[in-house]
């Protein structure tokens, strides 16, 4: 390691510690104030997870996953919650990019195979009407599963692609939330004054997306203009953005939410960085290389969920007027904004012969007036997820199915699940993609794959 | 597995609390009653009054017929309103369930509503409704156990007073009843059974379940009573399915009553929030 790197890996280190700290401090201050009762509350998760392609049977996923929480209770107003994700992992999906997450949220550890994160961090007083949250946390809007519409607060982890368990696999950040509760209502007021993005596999990883992968072969069907436009980018060197700007980048949202007799409804407002970027030439003295911008928009959008007996539906909208967007192009990306709405709708269901049913679609339509953009002016992604519990469930079996009903692209997930006991739990499956390889999913074809985890919380 | 939590935990919680009793109740059944018929024993049964509002930490044991054990804690908060019954389930334990919290208001007069929050989630989700028959949760008790709160529902069942037969000591009324409809037995999940009614606290101390063949399918057997805030309560109880093999032991601890509970108890939108505290 050069001292340069060293010397920035320590400033990390201590600029993390220092927020344990101060979470710690208050933390030990309230467990031993006089007068107060407090319980502390630790709680681990271990999780191995181990994959193989199904190509060839080569080893894809092999990581290890440790997750200790600690959370500090007392008969006072106050608690402390602390959470760390230490993450080894020596495969091909890698531990991911980190120069998308602004120096306070890096890892407090990284190197090539392991990276120790402070997944939350936060203190928090309550009263009866008030809910008041400071520190490192994510903020989870909107009521679809893995689809989002108004679910956009948070940046998310996409180094497993879309196999992560839950669903969105989301990224926490430094900030604040006030949550308001009246009979029936609730105001939230979020803020991450914090400009992390959402962290891409590494070059390496197995599920980088195909267009930062390799340029595509002739005539792979891909449109000419993307293809001309992917041959540049995967010519440049990519550089992020900077994330140092806690205040012009910072996320502001507000959700009201009004809860009648049979339903609920929300309505939904948020600005800031878009978590995805929008690529751009950067001429320096260094040369050309491809920048990666994380352009400040604004969605406001709303949700509704209703039980009709042993169904419950699920609405959201959203509008974001001022969607950033690569433009088709033949020569170096523009970029502009666009109009862009999203409609989501989803149903639980309990069906017949104890089986679950969840079912949903969501159509995603991008303005072309003034030129083509780079993505489809519509995309419609659908998913259905079956499963059944048996042996007083100690056992379940699961289909999961997501498809991009645009380029008929999707993945198969049929799995299984066994808890032993109390504490440990067993699961397998076989993660399949299929079709259109310049699909959002068909392009993960190769990287289809049956996989093992063994999970133990105590 | 939120369809599981939700069954399991809401029948064990509406199951123990319904037993308690308040003090004016803890009188023997009224000597008609205990001589009348069988529809007469049913309804002394079905009129016991019910405490408004209980909190107490409950404990579950889930046996499989290979014996293998599983342990589940939960807070519990129960409270029953004009217009509906409300039970909040908070788990403790085991670590991998650990803060995860089922909310259902059951309306007598409209639709009922349930809600779960998982901890990974972050989301306090709305589910829907289970049928009468579902079980929940890996217990051996159905969602209609729930609602019906160790009561038999006089539309429900024809009843037939079966005499008397000796009960650890006691000589105890014997309660039988059979589906009225094939539809009922099928959404109910039980054709018939019989049960040795309490006289004293009113409620079926040892029942035995039966399918729509006759088969026995379910027994249901109270091993502890105590009078807490002037109520009976069943402390422990076992529900054992007699064609699987499993079975689910339930007790109680620190069990009270009180006068009412906070709205905000059974708000959905502080489930996740974590157990209230209760003055």
């Amino acid at each position: 390691m050069t001292p340069h790197l060293l010397s920035s890996a320590c400033r990390r280190a201590r600029a993390c510690l220092k927020a344990l700290l101060c979470v710690g401090a208050f933390a030990i201050a309230l467990a031993n104030t006089a007068h107060a009762q407090t319980q502390v509350q630790a709680r681990y998760e271990v999780e191995g997870w181990m994959a193989a392609r199904t190509q060839d049977a080569s080893l894809q996923l092999n990581r290890l996953t440790v997750k200790p929480t600690v959370k500090v209770n007392s008969d006072t107003n106050w608690r402390a919650e602390l959470g760390l994700k230490l993450i080894v992992a020596k495969d091909d999906v890698g531990l991911g990019r980190t120069d998308g997450f602004s120096p306070a949220s890096k890892p407090v550890l990284s190197g090539e195979d392991a990276a120790l994160t402070v997944e939350r961090a936060v203190l928090i007083h309550q009263t009866d009407n008030t809910e008041f949250t400071l520190g490192k946390q994510s903020v989870a809007w909107g009521s679809l599963d893995g689809l989002q519409v108004v679910d956009r607060f948070d940046p998310q982890r996409r180094v497993d692609f879309i196999l992560s368990d839950p669903r969105p696999d989301r990224l926490s950040r430094w900030g604040a939330r006030l949550k308001l509760h009246g009979v029936d209502s609730t105001w939230d007021l979020a803020v991450a004054l914090d400009p992390s993005v959402s962290q891409m596999p590494t070059l390496a990883g197995a599920f980088l997306p195909q267009q930062l992968k390799s340029p595509p072969a002739p005539g792979a069907g891909m449109p000419s203009l993307l293809r001309q436009n992917t041959l540049i980018m995967t010519a440049l060197p990519l550089i992020q953005s900077d994330r140092n700007d806690y205040i012009d980048d910072a996320t502001f949202g507000v959700r009201y939410e009004r809860r009648f007799q049979g339903m609920t409804a929300n309505l939904v407002a948020i600005s800031g960085p878009d978590t995805e970027p929008v690529s751009r030439l950067d001429i320096s003295p260094r040369g050309p290389a491809l920048s990666l911008d994380y352009r400040r928009r604004n969605l406001i959008g709303a949700s509704a969920e209703r039980p009709l007996g042993a169904h419950v539906l699920r609405v959201e909208a959203a509008l974001i007027p001022d969607q950033p967007t690569n433009l088709a192009s033949l020569g170096a990306p523009l970029t502009d904004t666009r109009a862009r709405s999203l409609l989501g709708v989803g149903v639980d269901w309990n069906a017949p012969a104890d089986v679950f049913v969840n079912a949903q679609i969501m159509l995603d339509h991008i303005d072309q007036t003034g030129g083509k953009t780079q993505r489809a002016e519509t995309e419609a992604f659908t998913t259905l997820s079956l499963q059944r519990s048996f042996n007083n469930e100690a056992v379940r079996a699961k289909l999961d199915l997501a498809a991009n009903l645009t380029k008929g692209d999707g993945m198969i997930r049929p799995s299984f699940s066994w808890q032993v006991n109390d504490t440990v739990s067993l699961s397998s499956g076989v993660d399949l993609f299929v079709g259109d390889r310049d699909g959002v999913l068909g392009q993960y074809r190769d990287e289809s794959r049956g996989w093992i985890k063994l999970s133990a919380t105590f | 597995m939120r369809r599981t939590i939700v069954s399991c935990f809401a029948l064990l919680v509406a199951q123990t609390f319904v037993l308690a009793v308040p003090p004016a109740l803890a009188a023997p059944v009224p000597a008609e009653a205990l001589k009348g018929d069988g529809l007469a024993l049913a309804r002394a049964v079905a009129e016991r009054p019910i405490n408004t509002a209980r909190v107490g930490r409950m404990f579950f044991t889930l046996t499989a017929k290979s014996g293998q054990a599983r342990q589940r804690e939960a807070l519990m908060l129960h409270a029953d309103g004009d217009d509906a019954i409300r039970i909040a389930i908070h788990f403790k334990a085991p670590a991998a369930l650990a803060n995860t919290a089922f909310l259902s208001h059951d309306f007598r007069a409209s639709t009922d509503e349930s809600w779960l929050f998982l901890p990974a989630t972050e989301r306090v989700r709305r589910i829907p409704s289970a049928d009468r028959g579902d079980y929940f949760m890996g217990t051996d008790i159905t969602y209609g156990d729930i609602k019906d709160d160790f009561k038999f529902g006089l539309e429900d069942w024809q009843f037939l007073r079966a005499g008397e037969r000796m009960h650890e000591g006691r000589s105890l009324p014997v309660l039988q009843g059979k589906a009225r409809t094939a539809e009922l037995a099928k959404e109910m999940g039980y054709a018939s059974f019989e049960a040795l009614i309490d006289p004293v606290t009113r409620f079926p101390i040892w029942a035995l379940y039966r399918d729509a063949e006759g088969q026995d399918l379910k027994r249901v057997v109270v091993s502890e009573q105590k009078e807490i805030g002037g109520a009976w309560t069943a402390m422990r109880f076992r529900v054992e399915h007699l064609q699987s093999g499993h079975a689910t032991d339930i007790h109680f601890e620190d069990m009270r009553a009180v006068a009412s509970l906070p709205t905000k108890t059974f708000d959905a939108a502080l489930l996740g929030a974590g157990p209230p505290k209760i003055g």
